[in-house]
């Protein structure tokens, strides 16, 4: 197929002085076949699962260690491969859809409530139940009972046991040590961490109560700390994974009546180094980003993020609530009485994902690298 | 083009380097063009570029191609450096996602070509350390495997199916969800 003589340029680039007597194509540019391999998208990985069936020399390559930390260093944030998301409909109705081009098979219904996902593993949550589960290895571990008793006001979060100290990258870890956090909001406010290299969780600590309650939605890991949505929709929870001490932060003053139907959208900005919440007015969408905080005060500034009115159909701008916004990959998903859309806002490009019947209330955007091993 | 950088470096942007290709063939160049590739730019540092620069894996074909290329993507850098300083100014952003876009297109019709001449340019963008060509056209290649089959992939490379029966039907069975 081709015939021409690039091979003959490819023995002298690689410094020899015979003619490469093979004939062209890839034979020629052997050396050069990782930098190919190290182009394909993380958003479509069978691309690569397919490529190792090309011949023994590609597979080899695909599956070496060193190719898999290239790899991940060119492409530098895992890929969301999908959101994990809960709907009204249905008891505990829990679904996977995926959004990357391709994705192995990943749940398509449990009774389980994914409540939180980080670093390649997901929480789920029944009743008192908690475990923590990798969809691409498919392990799942069981969480001890906790060591008090809670009621329905707490939230939780999963992340990489080397989140706290460690500047893990998270873009190979998901096989590794992990932390549950768990914050409860009865009649006291109390913390515990689960370690999965301890297999047990720390003992509770109490902190002064913030007069306000935990909404259960996924919350967001911004440097060291972690940030959970309050009932009130005027505070949020700052959990400080160093210390382990939780603060109130108040929200944007005069942004919480914006919120339409929905709850304050929490989101990890610029690399999951500053914290920012989307608002709304009307069918324009803002961005507050936190600039400092002083005894609880916080600094805020505000810009435009999007305008729905020009990136949904005219017929889906009823009842709209924004459910999150991924900063990584500028997607933002919106509930409408039309339905969850996502709306990619380097592109512009919204894709509608579900039906309006199923009354979508949180998402979970699940993130990986997928690389045959 | 010369707009930011010390004095040195202005002097040497105007500085104009010779290229001889592997078909003896002489290209005149700037400096500033000359040292996106990496490769030169040590051979200029060393000071060994007087009476021109043998670029014995480099046909004249392929050499003027990626010439056009430095040419075009030198001019680029230094519109960078010149309007960062101004960086949070809303025209000069605006102009430069016009430039940024003509680049763009400039880019896809520079790729325009046969998949031996493809080929050629990545050899020599690897040979002469020339990282934005190499990612480029390395890119362009794999994009060009996308949506095919390994018997595709092995047919338009040229690439001999070494794998046993067993082998592929394992790796088949395994990741059956990538080949839906």
């Amino acid at each position: 197929m081709t015939s021409r003589g690039e091979a003959s340029s490819s023995s002298t680039a690689a410094g020899s002085a015979d003619p490469d007597p093979a004939p062209g194509g890839m034979a020629a540019l052997d050396e050069l076949v990782e930098e190919f391999l190290l182009r394909f998208p993380p958003d479509d990985p069978a691309l690569l699962f397919r490529a190792t069936l090309v011949c023994k020399r590609w597979r080899r390559l695909i599956s070496d260690p060193s190719f898999h930390r290239r790899y991940r260093e060119f492409h530098r944030s895992p890929p969301m491969l999908g959101l994990l998301y809960l709907s009204l409909v249905g008891e505990g109705s829990n679904c996977f859809y995926r959004t990357s081009t391709s994705c192995p098979p990943i749940l398509r219904q449990c009774d389980w409530e994914a409540v939180d996902s980080r670093h390649g593993r997901v929480l789920q949550k029944r009743l008192n139940e908690l475990v923590v589960w990798n969809p691409i290895t498919e392990d799942r571990w069981e969480l001890p009972p906790l060591p008090r008793w809670y009621s329905e006001e707490c939230n939780m979060a999963v992340l990489c046991a080397g989140a706290v100290d460690s500047g893990c990258d998270h873009h190979c870890c998901h096989r590794g040590p992990f932390l549950v956090v768990f914050v409860g909001t009865d009649s006291e406010m109390f913390s515990c961490v689960y370690s999965s290299e301890d297999g047990m969780w720390s003992e509770p600590t109490v902190s002064q109560h913030p007069h306000d309650y935990l909404k259960l939605l996924p919350s967001v890991l911004v440097g060291n700390a972690l940030y959970f949505v309050l009932k009130s929709k005027t505070k949020i929870l700052k959990y400080n994974l160093g210390t382990r001490e939780i603060s109130v932060i108040h929200l944007p003053p005069g942004s919480y009546d914006t919120y339409m139907h929905g709850h304050p959208v929490l989101v990890a900005m610029e690399e999951d180094s500053r914290l920012g919440v989307v608002t709304s007015d009307k069918f324009t969408l803002y961005l507050w980003l936190m600039e400092a905080v002083h005894n609880g005060a916080a600094r805020w500034t505000r810009s435009k993020l999007a305008d729905l009115k020009t990136l949904l159909p005219a017929d889906a701008l009823f009842l709209v609530r924004v459910i999150t916004f991924v900063d990584g990959v500028r997607l933002l998903f919106v509930m409408t009485l039309k339905g969850l859309f996502s709306i990619d806002l380097k592109s512009r490009q919204t894709r509608k994902l579900l039906d309006e019947e199923l009354d979508v209330y949180s998402v979970a955007p699940f993130m990986s690298f997928l690389i045959p091993g | 083009m010369a707009s930011a950088g010390s004095g040195d470096e202005k002097a040497a942007a105007a500085a104009m380097i010779t290229l001889i290709s592997s078909d003896n063939e002489k290209f005149e160049v700037t400096e500033a063009t000359a040292t996106l590739s990496q490769t030169i730019r040590h051979m200029i540092e060393d000071g060994c570029t007087d009476g021109g620069v043998p670029l014995p894996n480099v046909t004249s074909k392929i050499l003027a191609r990626v010439i056009e290329y430095c040419k075009k993507h030198a001019t680029a850098a230094a519109g960078e450096e010149g309007s960062s300083s101004s960086f949070s100014d809303a025209a000069f952003l605006e102009v430069d996602r016009a430039f940024l876009e003509e680049l763009e297109e400039f880019d896809d019709a520079f790729l325009e070509v046969d998949r031996a001449t493809l080929f050629d340019l990545i050899l020599a963008a690897n040979y002469l350390d020339i990282k934005g060509l190499l990612n480029l056209t390395c890119q362009k290649v794999a994009d060009s495997v996308k949506g095919k089959t390994p018997e595709q992939i092995r047919e338009m490379y040229n690439i001999v199916n070494d794998l046993t029966p067993e082998e592929e039907a394992e790796i088949r069975r395994e990741t059956q969800w990538a080949f839906e």
